[in-house]
C-alpha cells in the first residue's frame, strides 16, 4: 500500500495542463462538493442542481480513495476540495483567457455573473488575486467565500461544514461579499 | 490588515441589521467619533448595496450549462443536436433530429463525455454497437445508427421514446398491486431476451425503463454499461480500484465489490426495480453516503420487508438526484388504490418473499434466471404457491419468541416513560432555556438566562448538605418570577455539573466559566457558599452569593447575608432582589410573589426533606428519593412540587399507579404556581398517565409562547414520539436546530432525533444521527447523553445484524453508566445487550446478561425492570429444559409484577407459569392459570396474548377429552388472530384445529387446515414450526396407511429439530419415525429410532412428549414379541394419563393394551378392553380411536 498522501501534496500535483481532464475533474468535483455538503442537511432541500449518482462515487474515489489519501474529516475534504476547485477554475480562466483574447484575463465563462455596480463580468482572476488578500487578514472569511463561490454550496451547506449557523454564514457572506466588491472595484479602477 | 478589522465587522454586521435609512444615524452613534471607523464601515456598506448579485452565481455551475450549450445545433451524422436531455455515468444523451426530405425524425444521440474518448474506448463502441444491433425486441429501444463525429467523438443514435419512467408511470396512474406486477413481468421478458443474446445490462433502474404511449415499457441504455468500465480513462489521480459507475442504490454487490457481473446481477438489479414498484421505498439509502457506507449497506446488511418498509416515511431521491419526495404510508398506498393495513396485507408473506429472494447478496442463491424470477411472478398472480423458500431464519419456538417480545415491548414501554419523566424533570423550575446566543432577532429581547450552580457547604457538617439544593431551588424561584429573566432547570444543572465533574466552589475561574456556557448556553451563573452555625447555635446561616458573567469570565457582583435558618426564604428573597438589581431586571410584584410563596415549601422541615429527596433523585437513587419525599409530603401535604418528585420517584420505581395518584395530587395543588410551573405539572400529569395527545397541546402552547426554550421544544417532540407521532417529533426537531447556533450543536436535540429515528424504525438513520448526538455531546462532556445513545445505536445496529458493533456500542453506554453511578441506565444497557445474543441463539450469554441487569434493577429498586429481567430470564430456563427454575423466576416475575399493579406484567408471567404445568402435564393447574392469563390479557385490551390464552385453553380442553369446548376456543382464538392480522399465531390455532379433525377421524378436514398451516408458515420462513406441522401431517399419513410418506416428513424433520437443537420436538419426529417403520414392516429400524428417541428424552420433563412416546414404544415392544413388557409400558401410560386427565393418551394407552393382549394367551380380555375403548372413545367425540379399536375387533374375530 502507497504511503498517505497530504491535502497539500494533491494540491500540488494536480496537473491542470490538460484542458479535457480539467473539464472532467470540475464536473466530479463540482457534484461531491455538493453531494458532500448536502449530505449535511439530513432532511428537506430540493435544490439540487446536478445529479449525484456516478459522478459522485467518482470523484469520491478519485479524491478520497483511503488507500491513497487519508482525510481527518469531511470539513477537512471539503476544504480542500474547494480549494482544489479554486485552482481549477482560475487556471482554466487563466489558459483560456489568454488563449481566447491573447491579452487580458476577463470573461471566460461568468458572463452572467454581474460585478458591482458596473454590470461588468466578474473576473475570477482579480477575484483569486483579492481573496488572498482577504485571506491574509481574516483566513475564515476567505475559506468561506472559497465554500460558497468557488464550491458552490448554499448558505445551509457551507454552514453544515464550517460547523455554524446559516445566520452566521450569511452575516460573514454579506461582509465579504462588500469587502470584495470594492476590492474588485478598487482595482479596476487602478487599471484604468 | 485594515485597521480594527474586528471592529468594522461587528459594526457593519450591526449596522446591516438595521432599516437602511438608519443605518447612519445609528453608525454615528455607534462609532463614537472614531471617523476612520465609521468611514471604512460606511463604504463597505454602500459596495455591498451594489452588490446584490455579485458573487452569486457559481462559475464551476456556469461551466458546466456552457459545455452543454455548446453542442446545441452541432451535426452529429445526418442529425442535428437539439438539445440534452440527460447525463448518465460518463455519458451524455441529446435530443437529435433528422430533417431531411421533409421528414423530420427524433431522436436520441448518445455519445461518451469528452475526455474519455480513447482509442480503446473507440473499439469498445464499435463492438457494443454490433451487440445492441442484434437485440431486436418491443421492449428494447432500438439501435438506429452509429459512428463517429467529424472531431472523432463516437456516437450511437437510438429511437428516441417519449414517456416516463416506470416508476412515475405507476405512481400517476395508480396502478393496483396486480397491474404493477405485469408491467413489470414485461420488463422482465425484455431483459430475459437480452440475457439469451448473451447481453448483460448492469444498469437497470427507473431511469433506464420508460413507458411509451400505451403502456408499453422500453429498455434503454443496453449494454452501454458495458462502454463504462473505468479502466479506460484513468487519468492521474484515479487510484486504480475496479469501481464501475453505477446506481448505487440498484446496483449489486458484486458490482460494488468490482467481482464478476454476470445475468444474477440483472436478476438483483430487478429486485430492487420490484421492490421500488411495490413499496416506493429502496431497499437501502445510498444518497449523501460515502462509498464505503454504500458497500457496508449493500453488501453487508440486509434490507427491511417490503410489507415492513411501507410503514416508514421517508424522504426519497429520484435516480437523477434532482427531485425529492416524502413517501409516508398513506402516500405508497393511494399511489397503489388501497388502504395502508391493505398494502401490508399483499404484500407480506408471498411478495415479501419473492422480492427478497431476488435481492439475496450471493448471486447463486437469487432466482437463477430471470425468466425463473418472472414465472414466479406469474405463479404468484395465478394464486399459485411461489417456488422461493425463505432460506435461513433460524428456529425458534413460537412461545419463545412470543413472550420474548412480549417483554421487549415492555422494555420498550418503560425506555419511553422514562425518557419523558427525565424531560418532565429536567422542565421543572421552568422559565429557562440552556441555549441562548448570538443568532437572536434584533427585534426580540433575549431574555438573559441564569444557572444556580449550588453553594458550598463551607460548615463541613453533612447534614446541612440539604440546603445547598434548598437555596438554589429558592433563588430560582425568586430570580424567575416574572419571566424576565431565565433559570436554567435544576435538573440539567445538575446533570451538567455530574458531566463535567464540577463540585460545589465559591467562584469559578474564567475558563471554567467558558464550559459552562458552552453546556448551558446561559449568560450568568450563580454560585457561593454557606456557613450553617446548626440548631444548636440558633440555626443562623450565613450565606455568600456571587454573580459571575459567563461570557467575560469575572465576576459581576457578590452579596452577603445572614438569617436564621427558619428565615430562608426571606434571606433568599433579600439576595435575589439584589441580584435583579445587578443584572437590571424590575422587583418582584404582589402577584408574582405569591407564585413564588406556592413554589416554596411551607415549613423548613418539609423544605430539608425535599431538597435532599430531589438531590437524591438527581443522583439515581430513586429509593432514597422516594423516603425523603414521602415524608417531605407528609410534613407539607399542600407542596405541589413534592407531590411531582415523589411520582417521579415512583415511577422510576415503576409503580405507575401510585406515581399516578402523586402526579394527580400535584396537579390539584398547582393553582397558585405561575403559569410555565402549572403547566409543566400538568404536562407531567398528562405524561404519567400516557395521555401523550394532552401532553402534546400543552408542551405545543408552552412552546409557541417561548419559541427559543430548547426546553419546552425537546419535551414537545418527546411526547410526539412517546405518542407514536414520530413525523410531527422530526418537524418539531427541525425547528428545534434552526433556532440558533448554539441550538445547532445541543446534542439533546440530536438525541430526540434519534428516539424519533428509532420509534419509526429507521434503525440506518438512529445510527447515523446518534453518531453526530456522540459527537456533539463528547464535546461538551456530556457522558451520560453519549451512553444513552450508544444504547440506541446497539439496538439498532443489532437490528440491522451487525452483532459485533451492537455489542461494543452497548458495552460502552454501560461502561459510562457504570462509571456515573447510573445503576438503572447499566441494567438497561445489559438487556438492550443481551438481545445480540439471543438473535444469535447463545442463551447461556443472553441468560447472564439478563442476570446482570437483574442484579442492577434490585440495587435500584426498580420493580418493572426486576419483574422484566426476572421473566426474561425464566423464558431462557424453560427454552433449556429447566422447568423448575424457570417456574421460580416467573413466579417471582409475577409477585413484582402483582406489587406494583403491572397487569400486562402480570399476564405475561401467568401465562407462562401455564405453559409450564401444561409441560407437566398438570392440566388442571395449567387451565387456571390461562384462564387468569385471559382475564388479565382481557383487562389490559392486548388482543395478541388474549388469542394465544384462549387457544392454550382450548388445547387443555381437547387433552381433558372436552373436544367441543376446545373447538369453540379454537374458533374464538382464530377470530382475533384474523381480526389482528396474526399470522404466526393463526397459523398455531389452525394446527390445533387440525388435530381436533383427525381425532374426529375428519382425516381430510385435517389434512386441508395443516396444509394451510405448512404453507403459511413456510411464507412466514418459520422453519421449525414448519417442520412441526409436517410431523402432523405424517401422523395423518400413518393413519391412512401411507406409511412411506410419513417416514419422509418424520427424517426431514428431524435434521430440523436436531440442528436448531430442539430435544423434545426431535423426540416426537423419532417417534413417528418409529410408528412409520413399524407400519412398514421394518421392525429392526423401528427398534433403532425408538432407542434414539428414549435416550434422547432423558433430558425431557415433558408429559406430552413422554406419553405418546412409551405408548409408542410399547407397540415397538409388542412387534418383537416382548408383550408383557409392552403390556406393561402400555398401562403405564395409561395410568400415567388417567391420573394427569389426558382423556386422548388415556384412550390411546387403552387401546394399545387392547391390541397387545389379543396377541396374548388370552384374547377374549383385549377383545373385552377394545370394546370398551371403543364405546368411550365413540361417546367422547375421538372418533378415530374408536375406528381403530374396531377394526382391531374386526381382525380379532375368530
Amino acid at each position: 500500500m502507497n504511503a498517505p498522501i497530504d491535502a497539500a501534496t494533491l494540491l500540488g500535483e494536480l496537473d491542470v495542463g490538460n484542458d479535457k481532464a480539467v473539464a472532467e475533474l470540475v464536473v466530479l468535483l463540482y457534484s461531491e462538493l455538493r453531494s458532500l455538503a448536502s449530505g449535511y442537511l439530513r432532511r428537506e432541500r430540493s435544490d439540487h442542481t446536478l445529479q449525484t449518482t456516478a459522478l459522485v462515487h467518482e470523484a469520491y474515489l478519485r479524491l478520497a480513495d483511503q488507500k491513497e489519501v487519508r482525510w481527518k474529516n469531511r470539513e477537512q475534504f471539503m476544504g480542500v476540495a474547494a480549494q482544489l476547485m479554486r485552482r481549477i477554475l482560475v487556471d482554466y480562466s487563466r489558459s483560456h483567457g489568454a488563449q481566447k483574447r491573447g491579452k487580458g484575463l476577463e470573461k471566460v465563462f461568468l458572463e452572467e455573473a454581474e460585478v458591482v455596480s458596473k454590470g461588468k463580468a466578474a473576473d475570477v482572476i482579480q477575484l483569486d488575486e483579492a481573496l488572498t488578500r482577504l485571506a491574509e487578514f481574516d483566513p475564515e472569511q476567505a475559506h468561506l467565500v472559497e465554500l460558497r463561490f468557488f464550491g458552490g454550496l448554499s448558505l445551509e451547506e457551507t454552514a453544515g461544514v464550517l460547523g455554524v449557523s446559516r445566520t452566521t454564514v450569511k452575516r460573514n457572506w454579506n461582509l465579504s461579499k462588500a469587502w470584495l466588491a470594492r476590492e474588485l472595484r478598487r482595482s479596476d479602477q487602478k487599471n484604468a | 490588515m485594515p485597521e480594527k478589522w474586528d471592529q468594522v465587522k461587528k459594526m457593519f454586521t450591526l449596522a446591516l441589521e438595521r432599516d437602511p435609512e438608519e443605518r447612519s444615524s445609528f453608525l454615528r452613534q455607534a462609532c463614537a467619533g472614531d471617523e476612520s471607523l465609521r468611514g471604512e464601515v460606511e463604504s463597505l456598506l454602500s459596495s455591498f448595496d451594489g452588490a446584490s448579485t455579485f458573487l452569486e452565481d457559481c462559475p464551476a455551475a456556469d461551466l458546466l450549462s456552457a459545455r452543454s450549450r455548446e453542442m446545441q445545433g452541432r451535426r452529429i451524422g445526418a442529425y442535428r443536436i437539439v438539445r440534452e436531455i440527460g447525463q448518465g455515468g460518463m455519458a451524455v444523451v441529446y435530443l437529435g433530429e433528422r430533417d431531411d426530405q421533409n421528414y423530420r425524425k427524433q431522436v436520441a444521440i448518445k455519445m461518451v463525455k469528452t475526455g474519455i474518448d480513447t482509442q480503446q474506448v473507440l473499439q469498445r463502441f464499435r463492438n457494443e454497437r454490433q451487440t445492441l444491433a442484434t437485440l431486436n425486441h418491443s421492449n428494447i429501444v432500438k439501435l438506429l445508427d452509429g459512428g463517429s463525429s467529424e472531431d472523432g467523438s463516437p456516437y450511437l443514435v437510438m429511437e428516441y421514446v417519449e414517456g416516463p419512467p416506470i416508476d412515475e408511470y405507476c405512481d400517476r396512474h395508480q396502478l393496483s398491486i396486480d397491474d404493477r406486477l405485469r408491467l413489470f413481468r414485461e420488463v422482465c421478458s425484455a431483459v430475459q431476451y437480452a440475457h439469451e443474446k448473451l447481453v448483460i445490462h448492469r444498469d437497470l433502474k427507473p431511469g433506464n425503463i420508460l413507458i411509451a404511449n400505451g403502456g408499453v415499457p422500453r429498455l434503454l441504455d443496453f449494454g452501454i454499461a458495458k462502454l463504462l468500465n473505468p479502466d479506460c480513462f484513468q487519468t492521474s489521480l484515479v487510484t486504480g480500484t475496479n469501481w464501475r459507475p453505477m446506481t448505487p442504490e440498484y446496483a449489486s454487490p458484486e458490482q460494488i465489490r468490482g467481482q464478476a457481473v454476470t445475468a444474477a446481477t440483472d436478476v438483483y438489479s430487478l429486485g430492487v426495480l420490484l421492490f421500488d414498484l411495490l413499496t416506493g421505498h429502496r431497499p437501502y439509502r445510498c444518497a449523501g453516503q460515502s462509498l464505503f457506507e454504500i458497500e457496508r449497506l449493500v453488501c453487508e446488511t440486509e434490507p427491511e420487508k417490503p410489507s415492513a418498509v411501507i410503514r416508514k416515511k421517508e424522504e426519497k431521491i429520484s435516480d437523477g438526484g434532482d427531485v425529492r419526495t416524502t413517501i409516508t404510508p398513506e402516500s405508497v398506498s393511494i399511489q397503489r388504490g388501497l388502504q395502508p393495513a391493505e398494502l401490508q396485507r399483499r404484500l407480506r408473506g408471498d411478495l415479501d418473499t419473492i422480492v427478497i429472494k431476488a435481492l439475496r447478496k450471493e448471486p447463486e442463491r437469487r432466482y437463477g434466471s430471470v425468466a425463473e424470477f418472472s414465472q414466479d411472478i406469474e405463479r404468484y398472480l395465478a394464486g399459485m404457491p411461489v417456488r422461493a423458500r425463505k432460506s435461513t431464519i433460524a428456529y425458534r419456538s413460537g412461545r419463545f419468541l412470543h413472550r420474548h417480545r412480549e417483554s421487549l415491548a415492555a422494555a420498550l414501554v418503560v425506555l419511553g416513560i422514562v425518557a419523558g419523566m427525565a424531560i418532565w424533570q429536567m422542565h421543572r423550575v421552568s422559565r429557562q432555556d440552556a441555549a441562548v446566543s448570538e443568532a437572536k432577532n434584533a427585534q426580540v429581547q433575549a431574555r438573559r438566562s441564569v444557572a444556580i450552580l449550588g453553594f458550598k457547604n463551607l460548615s463541613d457538617r453533612s447534614d446541612t448538605a440539604w440546603v445547598s439544593t434548598a437555596l438554589s431551588e429558592m433563588l430560582a424561584a425568586e430570580l424567575a418570577a416574572g419571566e424576565k429573566l431565565r433559570t436554567v432547570p435544576g435538573e440539567t444543572v445538575a446533570r451538567m455539573k455530574l458531566n463535567l465533574g464540577l463540585r460545589d466552589q465559591e467562584s469559578l475561574a474564567p475558563e471554567t466559566l467558558g464550559q459552562v456556557r458552552k453546556n448551558l448556553g446561559n449568560d450568568f451563573v450563580v454560585l457561593g457558599s454557606y456557613f450553617d452555625l446548626g440548631k444548636d447555635s440558633g440555626g443562623q446561616i450565613r450565606l455568600d452569593v456571587r454573580l459571575q458573567d459567563t461570557a467575560k469570565g469575572e465576576t459581576v457582583a457578590t452579596v452577603s447575608e445572614t438569617s436564621a435558618e427558619a428565615q430562608l426564604l426571606d434571606l433568599v428573597s433579600r439576595v435575589g432582589r439584589k441580584l435583579r438589581e445587578d443584572v437590571g431586571v424590575v422587583d418582584v410584584s404582589q402577584v408574582e410573589a405569591v407564585g413564588i410563596r406556592a413554589s416554596i415549601p411551607s415549613n423548613p422541615e418539609a423544605m430539608r426533606l425535599y431538597s435532599e429527596g430531589l438531590a437524591k433523585l438527581r443522583t439515581f437513587d430513586a429509593l432514597a428519593a422516594r423516603d425523603l419525599l414521602t415524608r417531605a409530603v407528609s410534613s407539607d401535604p399542600a407542596y405541589p412540587f413534592a407531590h411531582a418528585e415523589l411520582a417521579k420517584a415512583w415511577m422510576a420505581l415503576g409503580y405507575n399507579e401510585t406515581a399516578r395518584q402523586e402526579a394527580k395530587k400535584a396537579l390539584e395543588l398547582s393553582g397558585k404556581l405561575s403559569r410555565e410551573d402549572h403547566s409543566m405539572v400538568e404536562a407531567g400529569y398528562y405524561e404519567i398517565n400516557k395521555d401523550w395527545d394532552k401532553a402534546i397541546e400543552v408542551y405545543r402552547t408552552l412552546s409557541s409562547s417561548s419559541p427559543d426554550s430548547i426546553e419546552y421544544g425537546l419535551a414537545l417532540a418527546n411526547a410526539q414520539i412517546a405518542g407514536e407521532r414520530g413525523s410531527d417529533a422530526l418537524k418539531s426537531i427541525a425547528r428545534l436546530r434552526g433556532l440558533s447556533a448554539a441550538a445547532n450543536e445541543d446534542p439533546r436535540i440530536d438525541m430526540a432525533e434519534v428516539w424519533a429515528d428509532y420509534s419509526l424504525s429507521d434503525n440506518k438513520g438512529v445510527v447515523a444521527t446518534a453518531d453526530v448526538a456522540i459527537r456533539k455531546a463528547n464535546a461538551l462532556g456530556a457522558r451520560l447523553l453519549v451512553a444513552r445513545a450508544r444504547i440506541f445505536q446497539c439496538r439498532a445496529l443489532a437490528s440491522l445484524g451487525q452483532p459485533k458493533q451492537a455489542t461494543a456500542d452497548c458495552e460502552e453506554g454501560r461502561r459510562i453508566f457504570h462509571e456515573a453511578a447510573d445503576l438503572a441506565g447499566e441494567s438497561g444497557a445489559l438487556h438492550a445487550m443481551a438481545e445480540v445474543p439471543i438473535n444469535q441463539g447463545d442463551l447461556e450469554q443472553a441468560r447472564r446478561l439478563y442476570e446482570q441487569a437483574l442484579g442492577l434493577a434490585r440495587q435500584t429498586g426498580d420493580k418493572k425492570a426486576t419483574a422484566r429481567e426476572l421473566g426474561n430470564i425464566g423464558v431462557i430456563y424453560m427454552q433449556q429444559g429447566d422447568l423448575v427454575t424457570g417456574k421460580k423466576m416467573y413466579a417471582e416475575a409475577l409477585d413484582v409484577s402483582r406489587e406494583i399493579g403491572d397487569k400486562h406484567g402480570m399476564e405475561v408471567s401467568t401465562a407462562n407459569i401455564g405453559d409450564i404445568f401444561y409441560e407437566e402435564g398438570r392440566l388442571g393447574s395449567a387451565l387456571a392459570e390461562f384462564q387468569d392469563a385471559l382475564v388479565l390479557a382481557r383487562e389490559v385490551g392486548h388482543k395478541t396474548s388474549e388469542a394465544i390464552d384462549i387457544k392454550n385453553i382450548g388445547d387443555v380442553l381437547a387433552d381433558q377429552g372436552d373436544l367441543q369446548g376446545a373447538m369453540q376456543m379454537y374458533q374464538q382464538a382464530v377470530s382475533i388472530q384474523r381480526e389482528i392480522d396474526d399470522k404466526s399465531y393463526y397459523a398455531a390455532s389452525l394446527v390445533s384445529i387440525g388435530k381436533l379433525r383427525r381425532q374426529k377421524a375428519d382425516s381430510d378436514g385435517a389434512r386441508k387446515i395443516y396444509e394451510e398451516a405448512l404453507t403459511l408458515r413456510q411464507q412466514l420462513g418459520e422453519k421449525g414450526t414448519a417442520a412441526e406441522t409436517q410431523l402432523a401431517l405424517g401422523e395423518l399419513d400413518c393413519d391412512s396407511g401411507q406409511a412411506s410418506e410419513a417416514e419422509t416428513r418424520a427424517r426431514v424433520a428431524i435434521q430440523e429439530f436436531r440442528a436448531e437443537r430442539e430435544a423434545d420436538l426431535e423426540v416426537q419426529s423419532e417417534t413417528l419415525l418409529s410408528r412409520s417403520l413399524l407400519q412398514q414392516g421394518r421392525i429392526e429400524d423401528a427398534q433403532q429410532a425408538m432407542a434414539r428417541a428414549l435416550a434422547l428424552s432423558n433430558k425431557s420433563s415433558d408429559v406430552t412428549v413422554h406419553l405418546p412416546l412409551a405408548i409408542q414404544n410399547a407397540y415397538a415392544r409388542a412387534a418383537v414379541k416382548e408383550l408383557s413388557e409392552a403390556e406393561r409400558l402400555a398401562r403405564n401410560a395409561m395410568v400415567e394419563a388417567k391420573k394427569l386427565g389426558f382423556v386422548r393418551f388415556e384412550l390411546e394407552a387403552s387401546l394399545a393394551i387392547g391390541e397387545i393382549q389379543r396377541q396374548e394367551k388370552n384374547p377374549a380380555l383385549g377383545r373385552k378392553r377394545l370394546q370398551e375403548t371403543e364405546e368411550t372413545a365413540r361417546s367422547k367425540g375421538f372418533e378415530l380411536i374408536a375406528r381403530k379399536a374396531h377394526a382391531a375387533l374386526e381382525a380379532t374375530n375368530p
